[in-house]
């Protein structure tokens, strides 16, 4: 294959003929001062907030910057880049934009810093389309109520704190409580989806943490074949304040690119962008507004960090059918102090959200994991996105954890009980047992209903607690085998109603062969 | 090139500049300005002038004295008066900021309005610069008032600023948006394979 070198030469000289020579008129002024990733400009009479800047700096490489503050003869900026090039009295540049990311196809699989310029080694990320990072959400008319089951594949979660698409739900919890690993178990799940219209294109901004924790997020991701489908936004520790604020927007204006596809027929229309987490953001955010001499308030977090978090978060959307019917779902995670939930960013992130998956360090230790907290952890408009199957067996299960966890109480001060609250510890001790799951082993929704189903109906009440899980897999495989029949059915009635008896007979009959 | 003017500077260039327009009119204003530009000129030369002024460890009242030793009898009284006053207020240090703010406050007086050109380099002939002033005038509506500079890194053309506007003519921001509108437009719609034999 040889290149037509004449003929791109003749390309290149009409494009000069066409060039029209004309001047270039903008707004400039000076670098006064300079430092932490923050600059002050003298000058720049006309910019608007928000408006992106361009520092000339006397290398010949042009930084972009960000207007933030608008003072009477100053402009305060956050720099993005190589901030240690500017020097004072460099020239600075209104460009007329506003920040934008690239965004498409080409994004999928890749690990991008904020900017969206490849951190993964591969090759430069060339879209044909970009996105503005800081948009109004869309209004009430353009969306519809959340009717879609995101699944997480976790039996937790899915049977009582079921999340729908374009829902906003928060999971938050101590360090080392598995915040994490629930929001990667619910991309993972996501595979079962891929390639179909229900297909979900997930996100995963990793704000302020350690490269190499986001390092063995992707190897996981890879692993279980669920890069493919993933974008890794990654604004490290080490990165500057104003990248670590603009992480969020950038990786939710990626999103939203396949969020609005579907208004054009094209798919997949549905997203799930993961926020590792708002907490880190949110100190970015102070330390960025502290350097711009915003004035502070409580815990020296600025005025407006409730609208840092609600202007994000209400970008989470479920489209009405005019515009596609698209979902932007969002699972921003908050990271809490010895459980204290009535710090000032946990009561405003609770506030804004649809409800919380909240995970507690007691009952990690005790080895309930996913350590989720039943009890606290709700969600408010997931319910009706479950399907009809989930909805029947998923009531008791809440009542039933319920006063197992009331009788709990009693049954440690060794007291003698009737054989009637007997019966439901024993019931609770094995739901208990039952809802414990391996990372990075999502259930489909049928297999949930199914062992639910067992559990609830009591036919799980005569197995040791400690086979319950054998017998759970053991059932699983059963109705793979032997009882697909009535399986398949599930599958295609999506309720119990009807089933029950035979479900019941199929369980008993495997419990008959099960030791 | 436009300089940031603090606020203390702009209140006492006001009140230096009203002062002068009372006693003397436009002309006062100009001969002010003139002899304030002198004397910052004096103290801009020599480093121990500015030392003198900015020192705390100087004792006003000597430093009042030795104003009046040095500039008494060769500017006028309104203008030693000034600098006596911001002597006790502690702001000698300020007259060059009042310079820069005394001189803005002129040239909105008189309409006038500083221009910075900036070439790529050599020097610029009078008739270059007769027309140049004269097409300003005529768009700006504003007497301007030129300053030429040399930019190597403009290859050609002309940049002017004016207040915080930039308008640039030159090669190299030509050749900047060339190279972009050629990577934006790409094969001007054409199929790469087309460029392949």
């Amino acid at each position: 294959m040889k290149i037509k070198t004449d003929e791109i030469t003749s390309v290149i000289k009409q494009e000069i003929q066409n060039f029209a020579s004309q001047l270039e008129i903008s707004e400039v002024g000076q670098v006064v001062e300079v430092g932490d990733g923050i600059a002050r400009v003298y000058g720049l009479g006309k910019v608007m907030a928000g408006e992106l800047l361009e520092f000339q700096t006397q290398s010949g490489k042009a930084v972009t910057g960000l207007t933030m503050n608008l003072e009477q003869d100053t402009v305060g900026a956050a720099l993005f880049g190589d901030t240690d090039l500017i020097r004072e009295g460099d020239t600075v540049k209104a460009t007329g934009r506003i920040l934008e990311v690239p965004v498409g196809m080409e994004m999928l699989g890749r690990v991008v810093d904020p900017l969206g310029n490849a951190l993964d080694g591969g090759a430069a990320i060339r879209t044909s389309a970009t996105r503005k990072v800081d948009i109004v959400a869309p209004g009430i008319a353009a969306r519809q109520p959340v009717k879609e089951p995101l699944q997480f594949g976790i039996k937790a979660v899915d049977s009582m704190i079921p999340v729908g698409r374009g829902q906003r739900e928060l999971v938050i919890g101590d360090r080392k409580t598995g915040k994490t690993a629930v929001c990667l178990d619910c991309i993972i799940n996501q595979k079962q989806y891929w390639g179909t219209p229900d297909a979900v294109v997930c996100i995963y901004v990793a704000v302020g943490q350690k490269d190499s924790t986001v390092a063995g997020v992707v190897e996981t991701l890879r692993k279980n074949g669920a890069l493919d489908y993933t974008i890794v936004v990654n604004a490290g520790s080490s990165s500057p304040a104003p990248l670590q604020y603009i992480a969020p927007y950038s990786g939710c204006a990626m999103g939203e690119y396949f969020m609005w596809q579907g208004k054009e027929g094209k798919a997949p229309k549905h997203v799930l962008v993961v926020y590792d987490d708002l907490s880190k953001q949110a100190v970015a955010y102070r330390e960025l507004s502290l350097l711009l001499r915003r004035p502070p308030g409580r815990e020296a977090y600025p005025g407006d960090v409730f609208y840092l978090h609600s202007r994000l978060l209400e970008r989470a959307t479920k489209l009405s059918n005019e515009n596609g019917g698209g979902s932007l779902t969002a699972l921003p995670i908050i990271e809490t102090q010895e459980g204290d939930v009535s710090a000032y960013i946990p009561t405003n992130v609770i506030s804004i959200t649809d409800g919380q998956i909240y995970l507690q360090p007691e009952l990690f230790s005790a080895g309930v994991r996913p350590a989720i907290n039943v009890g606290i952890s709700v969600s408010r408009v997931g319910g009706n996105a479950q399907i009809k199957a989930m909805k029947e067996v998923a009531g008791s299960l809440r009542l039933d954890l319920a006063a197992y966890r009331e009788l709990e109480a009693f049954a440690q001060l060794g007291t003698e009980l009737d054989a009637a609250s007997q019966r439901q510890l024993d019931r609770g001790a094995r739901m208990v047992e039952l809802l414990k799951q391996g990372q990075f082993m999502p259930f489909t929704v049928i297999d949930q209903c199914i062992s639910i189903f067992a559990a609830s109906k009591g036919l799980m009440d005569d197995v040791p607690v400690a086979k319950v899980s054998a017998f759970e897999k053991g059932l699983l495989e059963y109705f793979q085998g032997p009882g697909k029949a009535v399986r398949d059915q599930l599958v295609e009635k999506k309720s119990f109603k009807g089933l029950e008896d035979q479900f019941s007979a199929a369980i008993k009959a495997f419990k008959a062969t099960f030791k | 090139m436009p300089t940031q003017i603090d606020q203390v500077a702009s209140v006492y260039a006001r009140s230096l500049f009203e002062l002068a327009r009372e006693l003397g009119g436009d002309a006062g204003v100009a001969s002010m300005g003139a002899e304030l530009r002198e004397v910052c000129g004096i103290v801009r030369a020599d480093g121990r002038a500015l030392e003198l002024f900015r020192s705390p460890i100087v004792d006003p009242g000597q430093r009042a004295a030795s104003l009046k030793r040095t500039f008494g009898g060769r500017v006028t009284d309104t203008l030693l008066n000034f600098m006596l006053v911001l002597n006790r207020k502690g702001r000698l240090a300020e007259l060059l900021s009042i310079e820069d703010a005394y001189e803005a406050l002129e040239q909105q007086a008189f309409g006038r309005i500083e221009v910075d050109v900036f070439t790529a380099g050599g020097t610029v002939d009078e008739a270059t610069k007769a027309t140049l002033a004269a097409d300003l005038k005529k768009s700006l509506g504003k007497e301007p008032v030129l300053h030429f500079y040399t930019d190597p890194a403009m290859i050609g053309g002309l940049k002017l600023r004016i207040g915080d506007q930039l308008i640039d003519g030159s090669v190299a921001a030509q050749l900047r948006r060339m190279r972009s509108a050629l990577l934006d437009r790409g094969l001007g719609g054409r199929d790469a394979g087309t460029f392949l034999s």
